[in-house]
């Protein structure tokens, strides 16, 4: 899951990204000492303590920091960030007009991206997941969900 | 021992039986499914038991109990996404296990360990439960202290390889358990004016985000990169090889026991622990991490163990261990069945008659588990490109179904995006899962002990259990440098 | 951006105009503002069986947990007032969160329907306490300031409060330790690390009868039916009285047609004697208020609460 020094395949992160992640980690150390600090008597200590820790193992790591480029199992970079950008799209579209209507084109969007040029293939399996999903959350959950544009909601 | 017995018939009658199968099977397939949990399959089926006889009730979430614990470590090891929290550490050696085109053995692993789990615990249940109650009442805050200080030791020391980027992970988690409003004082810590998280960050929604958003988006890469797909191909596990892990299990069944005794701790803690305990004790841990099958015993053994043992509290005292064992008591009181001892004399049929239930689905599981297992692996016979978002979806509609709110889908991503960054920097994404659970615990406890003993520090090694509990966090911190030692004193004797 | 989400998914999910007269027409959702298997949720579950009996619709009970009752009040305040979504109210909680902070909801954006039942505050020692009345434990409290501790299920609950106001009236001096939900109080009392522990008197019952802890007092108005031996503070001399109700709400707003129909239907369950018995199992005891008493409850309880936070705040 992480990265391994010895890993020899994978997806490049360079030693700029893993910089910019420790500076992101002392940053919301930060925020919690701030936070903490805003707060009165016995509520105080214990974050202010866990943010400065979070500081200091920054610190550490980037005293470490060495130029090499490392490899990890995760998604590349750029792929990463447009697959999470599909998911804040369909997050928002599932709350206006349905979880499963916006699957119909959550699906496709995202299988396109990970590089299945079957259309056919693609085509099947998001109807069938669709009405998967339908019988497993709506019928036999009974749960309410947010309206459907689609299938009665 | 006669009382216990007389329960059996009980639990034996066909409406029992039924409601064992179903609850078992439904519990593996809401275990498999990132998102839903034990909690949220029992909280749903809470309604119908109204109508149901006691043990009908009970014995469906005896099954959905165990069931949900077992099927978490299927997508554990097939796609590397626990699916439910306490299968963080079955990923561990799961997932490289599958990876090496071992699925089916992994899996196996998986399904008599968590059977071997879910029967020591259900003994120790029968057996046991009356002196152990009384143990776990002697856990005051200064106990509970130390248990949180030593699980997060154990954990660095599971994370020995990087320890500042560990140790940074479970101060991140912590951070996150601060969130919302402080038990003691009443005031908001790290909520920004955000109404939603002022109580706090739901763990299930974390966990999700954290572990089912990153592999989804690696496998959108894979497909491009040509990787290995498991499957269910190769050999499974031989019956004569499973006796090998039977240190494993009565370890870890042990541990996941105690864990499930402590009101509050919860079985999310039990599978990790188990893990860390499993890799110390060995004498050659090189391979955990990278495959080893004790590792796999070991998580979902314990993961399955404190599930029984988590219920003596809950019949014994009427006081819950987690929150399934508060849902299981919730459909108790709705049954009229007040749990604590009089339980015991009043409606011994149910609670001996409940306890074999616990047991049989043990065995169920065994069976029903090897059918999910198949039934499962199908889905990877669907393109990566293509179940990378269905993965998503079925998150995103768990998380909502949990709580109804479209906030913590959007939490959920928030917490995606924060694994997918740390993960890709090296930093473990487990111990954050540990920190949110234990730091509100040692801060609390810490807290309430100092109150209690008003500011006088010697309290926290006042009592035999907190000075047992130093040690044990003393020991586990310097083993390993003695037993570095010892291996260099052996290679310059031989 | 995230509320405004949420209520446009919220009012997508109402759709239908009220039609009065043939109110409810369709499922009607019931809120309640904590989790799953809790004492509210368990009320709730009793509830929707029977008083989908009474209105003919089925009645699905939606869990919205979060920040200590304050989400799912505030769910309750702004969904659609036509009839269809109704919530558990707790009292006090709907009414301190608004006092203790700016909170998401006020209670005049909900019409309090009726009241259902009730649980005082009571205050409880270990089976084994040297402790056997009130007044012994005061006393001890007034000898030795803050030697005694007492355990409650958290800050601003209405057992915290009991055990404030019950200081105030006695001048003894007490610890407070503050725990996270009942059952860690419980268990911390049970094994001794606390002296006492302030919980609804529901909550030691079934402890007290196995004769693990002894309830000393108990802070209703009047003796409950439920532990007829255990006395009021008040008839103990100490004036105070705090304690946790449950009733039925809909948001500000519904026609007054619908408040009144649904109000009979929960009467006639309030009524029934499957649900007293029920109840009576829970250790919680039934009280039904209608809705013109209710509401006046209510008020005067908003006054008084907001009086004491303006005397002594209490976080």
């Amino acid at each position: 899951m992480a990265v391994e020094p010895e890993k020899l395949e994978g997806n490049p992160v360079r030693p700029l990204e893993r910089l910019a992640v420790a500076l992101a980690v002392a940053l919301a150390g930060g925020v919690v000492v701030w936070d903490g600090a805003r707060q009165a008597g016995a509520s105080a200590y214990f974050p202010i303590a866990v943010g400065s820790a979070m500081i200091a193992l920054s610190a550490v790591s980037v005293a470490r920091l060495d130029r090499e480029t490392r490899m990890t199992e995760e998604a590349p970079l750029v792929r990463g960030f447009v697959g999470l950008g599909m998911l804040a799209a369909f997050i928002f579209l599932a709350g206006q007009i349905g979880f499963l209507t916006a699957s119909i084109a959550f699906i496709p969007a995202m299988a396109l991206l990970g590089g299945d040029r079957n259309f056919l293939r693609i085509a099947v399996g998001t109807v069938a997941f669709v009405i998967m999903a339908y019988v497993v959350f709506n019928l036999a959950f009974a749960q309410p969900f947010p309206a459907e544009l689609i299938l009665g909601g | 021992m006669v009382e216990v017995l007389s329960g059996l018939p009980h639990a034996l009658i066909l409406d029992s039986i039924l409601a064992m199968i179903v609850g078992t099977a439904a519990g593996i397939l809401v275990g498999a499914i990132p998102g839903l949990t034990a909690t949220l399959a029992m909280a749903l089926l809470l309604p119908f038991t109204y109508t149901m006889s006691p043990l009908v009730a009970l014995g469906m979430m005896a099954g959905i109990y165990n069931g949900s614990m077992y099927g978490g470590a299927i997508p554990a090891i097939l796609m590397r996404i626990p699916g439910t929290p306490s299968a963080v550490a079955t990923t561990f050696d799961g997932y490289p296990l599958a990876q090496a085109g071992r699925a089916k053995y992994a899996l196996h692993i998986a399904l008599v360990s968590s059977t071997a789990g879910s029967i020591i615990s259900a003994l120790a249940l029968m057996v046991i439960a009356p002196p152990l109650v009384s143990l776990a009442l002697q856990f005051g805050p200064t106990e509970y202290f130390w248990v949180a200080v030593f699980g997060l030791t154990s954990v660095s020391l599971l994370l020995a390889g990087a320890p500042a980027k560990g140790l940074a992970s479970a101060m991140i988690g912590v951070a996150v358990g601060l969130v919302g409003m402080d038990m003691m004082t009443g005031s908001e810590r790290l909520v920004f004016g955000i109404r939603h998280i002022a109580g706090g960050i739901d763990l299930a929604v974390m966990l999700t985000g954290l572990f089912a958003v990153p592999p989804a988006l690696a496998m959108l890469a894979s497909s491009a990169n040509g990787d290995g797909r498991a499957d269910l191909t190769g050999a499974g596990l031989k019956v004569r090889e499973a006796f090998t892990l039977t240190k494993t299990w009565i370890r870890s069944g042990l541990i996941g026991v105690v864990i499930g005794i402590m009101p509050g701790a919860g079985g999310n803690l039990a599978g990790i622990l188990g893990y860390a305990e499993e890799k110390r004790a060995a004498k050659d841990s090189a391979l955990f991490g990278k495959g080893d099958p004790r590792g796999i015993a070991a998580s979902e053994c314990a993961n399955n163990a404190d599930n029984a043992s988590s219920l003596i509290p809950t019949l014994a005292l009427g006081v819950p261990g987690n929150s399934v064992a508060a849902l299981m008591m919730g459909a108790m009181l709705i049954q009229g069945l007040n749990p604590g001892p009089a339980l015991f004399s009043q409606h011994a049929d149910v609670v001996y008659g409940f306890m074999w239930q616990m047991l049989i689905t043990a065995f169920l599981m065994l069976g029903l588990g090897l059918i999910g297992a198949k039934l499962f692996v199908n889905m990877l016979r669907i393109p990566a490109a293509l179940l990378a978002p269905m993965i998503l979806i079925i998150c995103s509609l768990g998380t909502y179904a949990s709580t109804n709110a479209m906030a913590d889908v959007w939490l959920m991503l928030g917490f995606g995006l924060m694994g997918y960054v740390l993960s890709r920097s090296g930093y473990p994404i487990a111990p954050i899962v540990l920190g949110a659970i234990l730091g509100p615990m040692a801060e609390s406890s810490f807290r309430q002990a100092l109150l209690i003993a008003r500011g006088d520090p010697l309290s926290f090694v006042s009592s035999p259990i907190s000075i047992a509990l130093v040690i044990a966090v003393v020991a586990i911190l310097a083993l390993p440098l003695v037993r570095g030692r010892g291996r260099k004193n052996e290679a310059a004797s031989t | 951006m995230l509320r405004n989400l949420m209520t446009a998914a919220a009012a997508v999910l109402i759709s239908a105009g009220p039609a009065l007269a043939d109110w409810p027409e369709k499922p009607l959702e019931l809120l309640v503002a904590y989790g799953a298997g809790g004492g509210t949720d368990v009320t709730a579950r009793t509830l929707q069986p029977l008083l989908e009996k009474e209105l003919g619709q089925s009645i699905v009970v939606v869990n919205r947990p979060g920040a200590a009752g304050e989400v799912g009040h505030a769910a309750l305040a702004d969904a659609k007032p036509d009839g269809y979504t109704m919530g558990i109210l707790n009292l006090p909680p709907m009414l301190t969160i608004p006092i203790t902070k700016d909170a998401a909801f006020k209670p005049e954006q909900i019409i309090p329907v009726a009241g259902l039942v009730r649980d005082p505050s009571a205050i409880s020692v270990p089976g084994n306490s040297p402790f056997n009345t009130l007044e012994e434990l005061i006393a001890y409290a007034k000898e030795n300031p803050g030697a005694v501790t007492i355990g409650t299920t958290g800050v601003g609950t209405d057992d915290h409060l009991a055990m404030r106001y019950l200081a105030k009236a006695t001048g003894a001096e007490f610890t407070h330790v503050p725990f996270a939900s009942a059952g860690a109080a419980r268990t911390a009392l049970m094994g001794g690390h606390v002296s006492a522990a302030a919980l609804n008197l529901g909550e030691a019952m079934p402890n007290a009868q196995e004769g693990k802890v002894k309830i000393l007092a108990q802070f209703g108005p009047e003796t409950s039916p439920l532990a007829p031996d255990v006395p009021t503070a008040k008839s103990l001399g100490y004036d105070v009285e705090m304690l946790s109700e449950r009733g039925v709400g809909v948001p500000a707003g519904t026609d007054p047609a619908i408040v009144e129909k649904l109000a009979a239907a929960i009467e006639a369950v309030a009524k029934n004697p499957a649900f007293i018995e029920r109840n009576k199992e829970l250790y919680t005891e039934v009280s039904y208020m209608p809705t013109e008493a209710f509401q006046k409850h209510v008020e005067q309880l908003r006054k008084d609460y907001q009086a004491m936070w303006d005397e002594s705040p209490w976080q």
